[in-house]
């Protein structure tokens, strides 16, 4: 009789932490998605691979990080702060940085020199942070940091992550009402599947790439501001999540907001489970793994479609 | 009275000159054709006159207003609308949605209502599909929907590049017949067409381009019974 | 045309004799040391802090008066940053030898690029002084020119079990089970494979072997298999973001433990403590040097590096300085900056007193293959000092902080 309660409440236990690990995979899955939406963006209307997409990132984070550290806010209430300033920061590199190099190659489907431009900015912000900020590592204690919701069975959910599973599904619900419903939205949306067509509707293009780059960075600066609260703060930790991001936004459809998203969840859910059942070097393997088969099979990503890219 | 006058005209891509000193003259009101084979550069033309790219000479004249170098957003703004070739519709978008992007311009805006209740009735069709993804209809509706949404502009000037391509001859008849139409609303029509028999007998005047500059000129009824035209174009 | 060939002769010789002159004059002057360690990248905290290390030496060395046996030559330091990639040392060093003609060379900390690029060293039979990078195999290759300070890696897997073994005595508490969680890299490879035998021939039961890839972006699923696995002893091998990621974790999921066994590394790094606060309380680390050392010296050469950089000396840097300090007497000793009596004068120097001898042990002295015979160890823990985290000396017992007894086991918050 004991044996068997014993090998019950042992399997208990190993079902516990497995349920633990999918919500953690399902929470931390969601953020990722929310890092890798502003980069599906960008591409999605553009067509430009940003390669500073990371360096944004950190942005985001270090103007989160110091916005709570010097005023002690809670950190959620720093979002309408840096969320908008990262907007105009998005804005305002497309328009000076960028568009003169896309003005030069305006016949060029993918201009490649544009890429090596976005290359740049990554180096450039990269070491700027490095050379302003220093090599440190900073952790930002909020009012949130640390704290946990204690579900039954002892499974414990990470507050930071929570909200930021959150906000990844409200952010993702207004960008889509933004997208259908908007005038703005719907320039973008054609923009995005003919470009010379919508300048044909009188679309500035310029106009509309500088304000979907905008929102590509207003949304990884959410992203930032939903990582301060449990992630520490350096100048190299964009590369972290950028490769992330790279993998999810081919995984979920070139452009796709919602394959962004789900993209995410299933990565973190591969990376949190998978850890279970092998040492988590190897899931790094199994998410590449699945990049690459879900290439051969359906080349353009879980929501991607054939005709632009 | 000239609406819109192309006078010597150069462009090009890189160092591949397509139009050479083209100068052609749009009357008010009038359908005009350009016709001519493959690659002598008619659309290049279009591309040029919507500010798509640039010209490396000559001026363009609408309504006395020069307008070469104007971006695409100013040139629809003027009232010029291109309906372009292969249609270009937004194919993830719905027939909706695509006649509301031809009402883009704030000018357009103002009078989207009272236009889309137009545009549908030209093309009943339309409405009945208004929810439905662009992408999905058939040829003939995509060519509905493209016309329509340049309608939705409000056009002092109609720009078609090959609009009947690719569609069956009971709906190339239709295509013209709807042009012929649209031009009786006292819109000024450019129509670049492939197809010169059905362009020339609805056109008021025409062009013939050859290699990128204008060999011959005259009234559509003149061009058809022309025996260049009939055994070049029309293979007779 | 014709008028110039003549005239050619002599404009190249006149070039040379002043090149060589340049060169001479240059040689007098300042003696080039090629550093090469991480200055951007996963290890630039600890790479900026062995920069700092050398810089304020070289200050120290210049301002008495620089080589006196080189007509008070000034050290000159160049530096190159590896990025902690391999190929990028073994280029920098290819350049430093070749190019800028350095007397020495130092770094790399990342064993992984200290192997190949040392290996350069050797085939152009250039001085390459190792402050930190514990790689055995290092100094096991029958080398001439490297010259390691720092300890070798199964030392410091030796000590962690040595104190574990001394503790389980000292606090009659017995431990049975214990889990491996360490960086993918050569260096957490490294410490594992030598913690797999001690833990075999200590009679404990592994019951977690978990490499991680030091820059994963979320550790928690390791943190729930170190909870699943319930170990009475947790040994780490972390770079620094990843000890703060898994530190705060550890305390957030509240797993439970006996002991938390750090390595050096990221647990040594002073950002490391800033940035996790109380959730450190407990947790054993072990490092070439603590800042309660009882030796000469040491309080103020720390007290001066933190007036200087905002942070105090850590087990990397001060060997870093210590090795600055070497390669003088070094100089001194050989009176020339040819790579080859430099090389005699480090392989039979011994460096025990002087601001440089800050470290641990009494002396360095380098055996034939060029590893410090008497390179030691110290086991810290990690002390809420009324309200401050500080990190106390605890082994071995001689060495331990004046009235601080360990916590063994763990308290359970």
């Amino acid at each position: 009789m004991s044996g068997t309660a014993l090998l019950y409440t042992d399997w208990l236990d190993e079902m516990e932490i497995i349920f633990e690990s999918l919500l953690n995979g399902l929470l931390m899955g969601s953020i990722y998605g929310l890092t890798a939406v502003g980069l599906t963006l960008i591409f999605g209307v553009l067509k430009v691979i940003n390669f500073a997409h990371g360096s944004i990132l950190m942005v985001g984070m270090y103007a989160a990080y110091w916005c709570i550290t010097l005023t002690g806010m809670n950190p959620y209430l720093a979002i309408p702060i840096v969320v908008p300033l990262m907007f105009y920061f998005g804005y305002f590199m497309q328009q000076f940085v960028i568009e003169p190099v896309f003005k030069v190659e305006k016949d060029v489907r993918e201009p490649i020199t544009v890429i090596i431009v976005t290359t740049g900015v990554w180096y450039i912000l990269d070491n700027l942070a490095l050379m302003i900020f220093g090599a440190k590592y900073r952790v930002v204690h909020t009012s949130v940091t640390g704290k946990l919701f204690e579900l039954p069975g002892d499974i414990y959910l990470l507050q930071p992550k929570v909200y930021g599973f959150i906000l990844t599904f409200i952010s993702g619900l207004l960008l889509f009402w933004f997208l259908k419903t908007t005038l703005m939205g719907k320039a973008i949306r054609a923009t995005s599947l003919d470009r010379d067509a919508a300048s044909l509707m009188g679309v500035n293009q310029y106009k509309i790439y500088r304000t979907a780059f905008g929102i590509g960075t207003a949304v990884t600066g959410l992203a930032g501001c939903v990582l301060v609260p449990f992630y520490s703060v350096y100048p190299s930790v964009g590369i972290i999540f950028d490769i992330r991001a790279f993998i999810i936004v081919v995984l979920g459809g070139l452009g796709s907001i919602p394959g962004a998203i789900l993209g995410g969840i299933i990565v973190g859910i591969i990376e949190s489970v998978g850890a279970m059942y092998m040492p988590s070097t190897w899931t790094e393997l199994v998410i590449y793994g699945l990049f690459l088969l879900l290439l051969f099979i359906k080349p353009t990503g879980l929501f991607g479609s054939k005709h632009d890219f | 009275m000239s609406l819109l006058k192309i006078d010597r005209l150069n462009t090009g891509y890189g160092d591949i000159q397509v139009l050479f000193d083209l100068s052609i003259e749009v009357h008010q009101g009038e359908v005009l054709s350009i016709i001519g084979a493959n690659g002598v550069g008619k659309t290049t033309l279009l591309k040029t006159l919507s500010g798509l790219m640039p010209a490396s000479s000559g001026t363009v004249y609408f309504k006395d207003q020069e307008i070469q170098g104007l971006p695409p957003e100013k040139i629809v703004g003027l009232g010029i609308i291109q309906i372009p070739e292969g249609r270009r519709l937004f194919s993830l978008m719905s027939v909706l949605e695509n006649l509301e992007m031809g009402a883009y311009t704030p000018k357009a805006r103002a009078r989207k209502d009272e236009r889309l209740k137009e545009v549908y009735q030209i093309f009943p069709r339309l409405e009945e599909r208004k929810n439905q993804l662009a992408g999905t209809l058939s040829g003939g509706e995509q060519q509905m929907v493209a016309i329509g949404r340049g309608l939705m502009a409000g056009p002092e000037m109609l720009m078609l590049d090959e609009p009947s391509m690719g569609l069956s001859p009971v709906l190339r008849e239709e295509t013209f017949r709807v042009v012929k139409k649209i031009a009786e609303t006292g819109v000024t029509i450019m129509l670049i067409e492939q197809d010169v028999k059905h362009s020339l007998s609805i056109s008021d005047r025409a062009y013939v381009m050859e290699r990128g500059e204008v060999v011959m000129e005259g009234t559509g009824a003149e061009l058809l019974v022309n025996p260049h035209i009939r055994k070049a174009y029309l293979g007779i | 045309m014709k008028i110039l060939r003549p005239m050619l002769v002599p404009v190249i010789a006149l070039t040379m004799a002043l090149g060589t002159l340049g060169v001479a004059q240059a040689a007098s002057k300042t003696v080039k040391i090629g550093n090469i360690i991480p200055l951007s990248g996963p290890s630039a905290s600890v790479g900026i802090q062995g920069k700092n290390a050398r810089e304020m030496a070289v200050q120290e060395i210049n301002d008495a008066g620089g080589i006196k046996a080189l007509g008070g030559a000034k050290l000159e330091m160049l530096y190159a940053d590896s990025k902690s990639d391999p190929t990028a040392g073994v280029s920098a060093a290819e350049q430093m030898i070749n190019s800028d003609k350095v007397a020495l060379l130092t770094g790399c900390w990342n064993s992984a690029v200290t192997y190949p690029t040392t290996q350069v060293a050797e085939r152009y039979g250039i001085p390459f002084v190792v402050p930190v990078s514990v790689r055995d195999t290092i100094t096991e290759r029958g080398f001439k020119n490297v010259f390691r300070i720092a300890a070798k890696d199964s030392w410091w897997t030796r000590d962690q079990f040595a104190f574990l073994k001394d503790m389980e005595k000292e606090f009659g508490t017995k431990i049975k089970t214990v889990a491996f969680v360490y960086e993918n890299g050569d260096w957490g490879t490294g410490f594992a494979a030598g913690w797999k035998k001690l833990a075999k021939a200590a009679g404990y039961k592994v019951v977690l072997d978990e490499p991680y890839p030091s820059t994963a972006s979320d550790l928690t699923p390791v943190v729930l298999k170190i909870k699943r696995a319930k170990p009475d002893v947790l040994f780490l091998t972390s770079n620094a973001s990843d000890a703060i990621l898994l530190t705060n974790t550890l305390a957030n999921m509240k797993v439970h433990l006996k002991a938390i066994i750090g390595s050096g590394g990221g647990h040594a790094d002073p950002t490391f403590l800033k940035a996790v606060g109380k959730n450190a309380d407990g947790i054993f680390d072990i490092v070439e040097w603590e800042t309660d050392l009882n030796k000469p010296g040491v309080k103020e050469a720390n007290a001066k590096f933190n007036k200087l950089y905002g942070y105090n000396l850590a087990g990397e840097a001060v060997d870093a300085y210590a090795s600055t300090y070497l390669i003088k007497e070094a100089l001194e000793k050989a009176a020339s900056t040819d790579p080859q009596k430099i090389r005699q004068a480090l392989a039979n120097i011994k460096l025990c007193s002087g601001p440089g001898a800050i470290f641990s042990y009494e002396c360095i002295d380098f055996d034939k293959d060029g590893q410090n015979k008497n390179a030691a160890l110290v086991v810290v823990q990690i002390h809420n000092d009324n309200g401050t985290m500080k990190r106390f000396s605890v082994w071995p017992k001689a060495a331990r902080h004046a009235g601080y007894t360990p916590t063994f086991p763990m308290a359970n918050k």
